[in-house]
This record gives structure tokens, sequence and C-alpha cells, in this order.
């Protein structure tokens, strides 16, 4: 047998009521639908709703780099369709709300990206 | 089959080595009709900047559409600014001078050199030099070491100390944050849309803005006719801004 | 009747007096990244301040801690086998320290992984970002090793001796590096120099001795250290001529910057000196803490000798942590004068921080067993090991330094 496992077995158990207790606070809630209202204009996004809904992070981080170090603001997407790489003139003029749009997932998945320090939403409603 | 202890942890750890996801998305391309160099250069004729209003309009045309907000101070930012002779031209001040000369406020900006200190120090390639002699600045990356500043010999760059207040936010630019370094990108995104920058434009023909290894440029025209001088030659970095005076 | 016991003992009062000096700085450190405005007395000509100034400083102390490894490990010395174990423990508290004070400058320190995510190599920060971690686990590895050979006895490892070796290559690159960071500056005359680096050197490997020296006289009684008295009188010696060497450096400088009369070489040392005298202070200080080291009846005496270590450290410190700073900004780039003074929260962050390695360097000292000379009637109480944990291979000792006993 492992040495020591009964004096051990106390402590084990402490942590485990720990660590379980918060899946017992929330015993009962749902999740919420992570399903962010469509934009306020625009008939549709950059590219589909299930890549922006993955890899927006990602889209905006290579656009990021694209724009700013590479000196390239077009962007070609998926589909085709080619957009000026700009959050104020391109996804803002969408997405007018920070806090309908954004805050809606981020704010259950306790996501604060540092984005907003800078780029900020003209008609933010705070 | 029997593993050791050592040889479990070797195959965890090897578990963590995955390659990076591949990234998906579509083509980055350069924007249409977007201006290109293959070395930007500035010249300032200051014989037409000598009216204080042009100055001013400049300067805060700059200032106004990249939000800088320049309250004046020790912590003053500024992209553009406008300094006597003597503090400009630090050690080319002879003694005996045309007066008007001495008193005439000239307009100093990132010289965008073509050997800058501030790339070399920067650690996390914040400060980088474009391929068209632009020295760009990435807000994103910079970790406000402040080590750019303490190398670039002309005073261009200006540090966040404080969240910028701005009582009306210029849209197409955004702000920056506390704690990142800042100075003039010759407004790289206005020349990718085909624009010149703000300060040549306002500056109804005294800042001429070209390609210097173009021989027809506007900036190459200007310089073959007139002497010009740049700040401290002798520093080696290659300042892209020429002075006529 | 029996003495009262206090309920303290002196050392857990100093940790107390510790904690109290670190707690409010380290609250200000965390609050400083969450304000509106820098809190510092820096501005937009002087970019770096006290908190780079700490940093150098420590850097050289940091460095200094191996200099004990040279003469013990690799010329046999058994005289300075006491202070081997506080060096290290200095240049640990002094190094974690040192990262401290380069992270409480940073304007977005949440970012610094962009150093190593997005590396240049071109940039001396980012060398200096590898050689601190590195010096770190080195001084750790070189601890562990020793700790594991004193309880199980156990020979070193065969890469003992050069991983030692590293560490002290390590350590000297470690301050060069950290002077290169100012001396390849062409914007600054005042730091672009190829002395600067020579200065650092010979300054470090006088200030972190006299701080080793002065904390093991101040913590004789509870760390029960008995230093061989004629390696007292050596490191005395290093530190004498170290200083020496620092004001030589300094006057070959001097020479350089007023014989060419360069003003991008003069007029910093004018900006200076016309904002404060505390310049001559620094070299006033210096050069009589010099004196007072340089002759043997100064460093024999009482109370000299240890005034002497107090006045060099502090001119040391004047130099490194106060004026090398803003000495460089102190001449515009427009040729203006630019004063620097820092706020009471700079202060009070500093001390916090040198707090932390305080307490680092003192639990380190409590922790490690300083040797005692085996007494004659207390045999079994050499070095301070509990006899069932001495070494097992009585016949290992063929030179000093390798039988384990530190």
């Amino acid at each position: 047998m492992i040495p020591g496992l009964r004096r051990a077995l106390p402590g084990v158990a402490v942590f485990a009521a720990l660590a379980a207790c918060t899946f017992f606070r929330a015993r009962g809630s749902a999740f919420p639908d992570l399903a962010p209202p469509l934009a306020e204009k625009g008939s549709s996004c950059v590219e589909d709703r299930a890549f922006m809904a993955s890899s927006h992070m990602a889209l905006l981080a290579g656009w990021r780099d694209a724009a700013v170090r590479g000196n390239t603001r077009r962007y070609v997407a998926l589909d085709g369709r080619a957009w000026e790489i700009s959050l104020e003139k391109t996804c803002f003029s969408c997405h007018t709300r920070k806090s309908a749009f954004c805050d809606s997932c981020h704010a259950s998945l306790l996501a604060s990206p540092s984005c907003w320090e800078c780029h900020v939403i003209a008609e933010a409603a705070e | 089959m029997s593993l050791s202890r050592r040889r479990f942890l070797l195959l965890a750890s090897s578990a963590l080595a995955t390659p990076p996801a591949a990234a998906a998305g579509g083509q980055y391309l350069a924007a249409p009709g977007a201006l290109s160099a293959g070395r930007w250069a500035l010249v300032m004729d200051t014989r037409r900047l000598a009216r204080p209003e042009l100055r001013e309009s400049i300067i805060n045309a700059c200032h106004a559409f990249h939000n800088v907000l320049s309250r004046p101070g020790p912590r003053q930012m500024a992209w553009i600014r406008q300094q006597d002779f003597s503090s400009v031209f630090t050690d080319q001040v002879p003694p005996v001078m045309p007066a008007e000369l001495s008193s005439r406020k000239i307009l100093i900006l990132c010289n965008h050199c073509a050997n800058p200190p501030c790339v070399r120090v920067c650690p996390t390639g914040a400060a980088f030099l474009r391929e068209d002699g632009i020295v760009g600045m990435d807000f994103h990356r910079c970790i406000g070491c402040r080590y750019c500043m303490a190398a670039c010999p002309f005073g261009a760059r200006s540090f966040n100390f404080e969240k910028p207040r701005l009582a009306a936010v210029h849209p197409a630019f955004p702000p920056r944050t506390r704690g990142v370094v800042e100075k003039c990108t010759f407004c790289a995104e206005r020349l990718a849309a085909g624009l010149p920058p703000l300060c040549v434009e306002v500056s109804e023909g005294a800042i001429v803005f070209g390609d210097l290894q173009d021989p027809s440029s506007p900036v190459s025209a200007l310089l073959t006719e007139n002497f010009s001088l740049r700040r401290k030659p002798e520093l080696g970095t290659q300042p892209g801004v020429y002075y006529i005076l | 009747m029996a003495a009262r016991r206090p309920i303290l003992s002196p050392f857990a009062l100093w940790l107390l007096l510790l904690c109290g000096l670190a707690v409010p700085g380290m609250y200000l450190l965390v609050r400083q990244s969450g304000l509106d405005a820098c809190p510092t007395g820096l501005n937009n000509d002087v970019a770096w301040g006290l908190y780079i100034g700490q940093f150098t400083f420590l850097a050289g102390v940091a460095a200094s801690g191996v200099v004990f490894l040279l003469p013990f490990h690799f010329h046999g010395d058994e005289r300075f086998r006491a202070f081997l174990l506080p060096g290290e423990y200095l240049a640990l508290g002094a190094v974690i320290a040192a990262c401290l004070f380069l992270l409480a400058d940073l304007g977005q320190p949440a970012r610094i992984w962009n150093i190593l995510l997005h590396p240049n190599p071109g940039s001396i920060i980012f060398w200096d970002t590898l050689i601190l971690p590195g010096y770190v686990l080195l001084l750790l590895a070189a601890a562990r090793i020793r700790r594991h050979w004193r309880e199980y006895g156990a020979p070193p490892p065969f890469w003992h001796k050069g991983l030692l070796t590293l560490s002290i290559l390590w350590a000297l690159a470690l301050h060069t590096v950290t002077a290169f960071l100012y001396a390849g500056l062409a914007a600054r005359g005042f730091w672009l120099s190829s002395v600067l680096a020579a200065r650092f050197l010979a300054s470090a490997l006088c200030s972190g001795p006299a701080l080793l020296l002065l904390i093991c006289f101040a913590g004789r009684r509870v760390f029960r250290f008995s230093p061989d008295p004629e390696a007292v009188g050596l490191i005395l010696k290093l530190i004498a001529y170290s200083m020496g060497l620092n004001l030589f450096f300094f006057s070959l400088n001097c020479f350089s910057v007023f014989y060419s009369q360069m003003p991008a070489l003069t007029a910093p040392y004018a900006a200076l000196t016309a904002l404060s005298g505390i310049p001559a202070w620094c070299a006033g200080l210096g050069i009589v803490s010099f004196l007072l080291l340089a002759f043997p009846a100064g460093r024999a005496h009482p109370v000299l000798m240890p005034l002497a270590l107090v006045l060099l450290l502090f001119s040391l410190w004047l130099d490194k942590g106060y004026l090398l700073l803003p000495g460089g900004f102190a001449l515009t780039p427009l040729g203006q004068t630019a004063a620097y003074s820092p706020t009471l929260t700079e202060a009070c962050i500093s001390l916090s921080i040198y707090a932390v390695g305080a307490i680092l360097v003192s639990l380190g000292l409590l922790n490690c067993p300083i040797p005692q000379p085996a007494a004659p009637g207390n045999p079994d109480r050499r070095n301070g090991i509990p006899e069932r944990r001495r070494r097992c291979c009585p016949g290992r000792q063929k030179r000093a330094g390798q039988d384990g006993n530190y």
C-alpha cells in the first residue's frame, strides 16, 4: 500500500469537497445560450457564422498583423468578397453596440479582451 | 508492460509539443490605390512655414486625426511639434546668424531613419522598419519599456503616462491606452488609401512627401535644387526628414 | 532571577519589519497598473528613473555574489568557505528584486511575454530577459545540488564544476549586458562610453561583497557566523582594489569627456551638476570610503571599517541607482535640461521591493547552516550538520570544497 495514505485522506477529502462545491452551487442552472444577436446593419459578416464563432479572434489577430506590420489592408474572404481591414470602418460599421453584441458572449464566458482599451466603438451604449 | 516514472513523464511532456493549428481564413493583399515607395522622405521648406497659424493648423490636424491629446507640460504627447532653430539643430548653430532664422519655429517629428536606433533596441519588435522606409509602431505589441525613448536622439517619441481622456474620439484611428509609446507613423493608414500624410495635405505645399529613390519625385526635385539640413546626421541614423532653411 | 525572554526573537522582529515595509509598496505596485495616470516622476524627457536605477544597482550586487566561488572552488582557498552560501543567497535575493524592479517599470507588464514570443536579438533587453532568469536557475541548481550533497553525502555529479564555472561567467556576463543597455546608445552621450561596462563590473565587485560583509557582521549572532579573519581581510582588500579601479575608470571617463570637450559628452555632466549637488557627494563619499579601506589601519579598525563599507555602499548606490539614469536624460535631445525627482509612490514601491529581496536573503541565510570551526569539546557539532546526516564517504577529501561541508 502507499505509505501515509491514511494520513493524507482527510486532506484529499477536503480538497475534493472544495473542488466540487462550485459544481454544486451551479447545479440546476443552464449554460447560457451563446447566440449573439445579429448585427444591427449589414446582411452578412466577413466570414460565415460558424467561422466567426470559433475563430474571430484568430481572424482579428491576422488582420492586426497584416494591417499594422504587413501593410496589407485588403482581406479577401473565403467566399471571395474583399473587405478593408479595419475594425472601425468594417466591423464597427455593422456591429455598432458593444454591450448588445460583443458583451453578450464575453460576459458569460468571462472573456475580457484588451482590445477595447483602444478600439472604442463610438456608439457604445455603456 | 511496466512503465518507469521517468519514462511516463517524458511521454506525457511530449504530448505538449503539438504543432500549432493552421491559420484559417482568406488572403491578405495590399489595398487598391495604396501608395508605395522605395524610401519615403519628407522635405520641409521652413521658409514657407513662417506663419504660426499654418504651423498650428498642421499640428492640430495631425493630433485631431490620430487622437493625440497634447496637453502642455513635461508629459506632453506630440507626434509633431514646433521648436526654435537652436533646439532643433543643436550642434549646428553658428554664433552669428540671421535673426529671423534664429527665431524661426521649425516643425519636428519622427525622422523615420534608415538606420533607426529605436528599432534596434526594441525588445519585442513593436518598433519596426518597413521596406518602404517608414519606421512603424505596433501599439499592440509594445510593452512600454521605453527603451526606444532612451535610444531616440531626436525626442520624437511620447509615452502614454496617462490614459488619454479625449473629449471627442476621431473614429477612423483608435486612441492608445496607458503604457505604450507612440510617434508619427507618416500616416501609414492614409498612404495605404492613396492619400498623402495629413501634415503634407494641410501645409499648403510647404511640406513635400515622396520617394527619395525616385529621381522624378517632388522630394528629389526639391533636394537637388536646394541645400537641406537633417537633424544630427553625425549619429549615423540617416534621418528621412530634410529641412530647407 | 532569569531574564524574561522576548516574545519575538530579534530575527522575527526583523522579518516583521521587512513585511511591514513590503506590504504597502506591493499594494501600491499592484494598484499602479490599474491607475489612469502613472504615479512616477517620469516624463517624456526622462524616460527611466528610480526603478531602472535600482535594477542596475541590484544586477551588480547579484553579479558579485559568485565572486566568492572563484577563490574557493577554483583555487581551493578554504578561507572563503564561510561566505559561499551567504553570497549565493544575497545574489538570489538581489536578482529577484532586480526582476521585480523591471516589472514595476513596464508600461504594459502583462505583455512581457512578447519579449520571448517575438524576440529581437539586436535588443539588449532581450538578452537581459534571458540572462536574469537563467541566473536564478543556475543559483537554485547549485544550491540544490549542494543541499543534496550535504544531506545524503553523495558525491557531486561530474558536471558540478562546469555548472559553477558557468555561473561565474554568467554573473559577469549579466552585469556586462546590463552595462550594454546604456553603453551603446548614440543618443545619450553620458552613457556612451566603452569604460562604462568596466566601471559597472568594478563597482559591482565592491558593492556586493561590502553588502555581504555588512549583513554578515550585523547578523553575526543570529546566524552564528564566525568567518575566517583572514578571509574578511582578503575581501576587504578586494573591495578596496575594486573601488580603486572604479574611481580610476571614472577618471578615465572624465579625461575623455573633458579633454575632448565635445558638447555631446560634456553637456550632460554640466546639466546633471546644475540640477543638484548630489554628484559631488557621490564622488566625495566614494573617495573617502576608498581611502578608509585602502589603508590597513582603516580596514582593521572596528568602527571605521563598517563605516567605510556603509559610505562605499551609499556612494555606489548614488552612482548607479540615483545618478546614472537621470544623468543620461539630463540633457534632452533638444538641448534643454530635464530634471527628475522620484515621487513618494516610487520611493515606497522601491523600498518594498528591497524589503522583498531582504526577506528572501534573510530566510536564505537562516536556512543555510553557517559552518562553525569544530570546537574541541564539541566534535559532533561540526558545521551545524546533525550527525546522522554527515557525509558517508570520509575518504573523498582530496581538495577543499569537495567534502560537502559548507
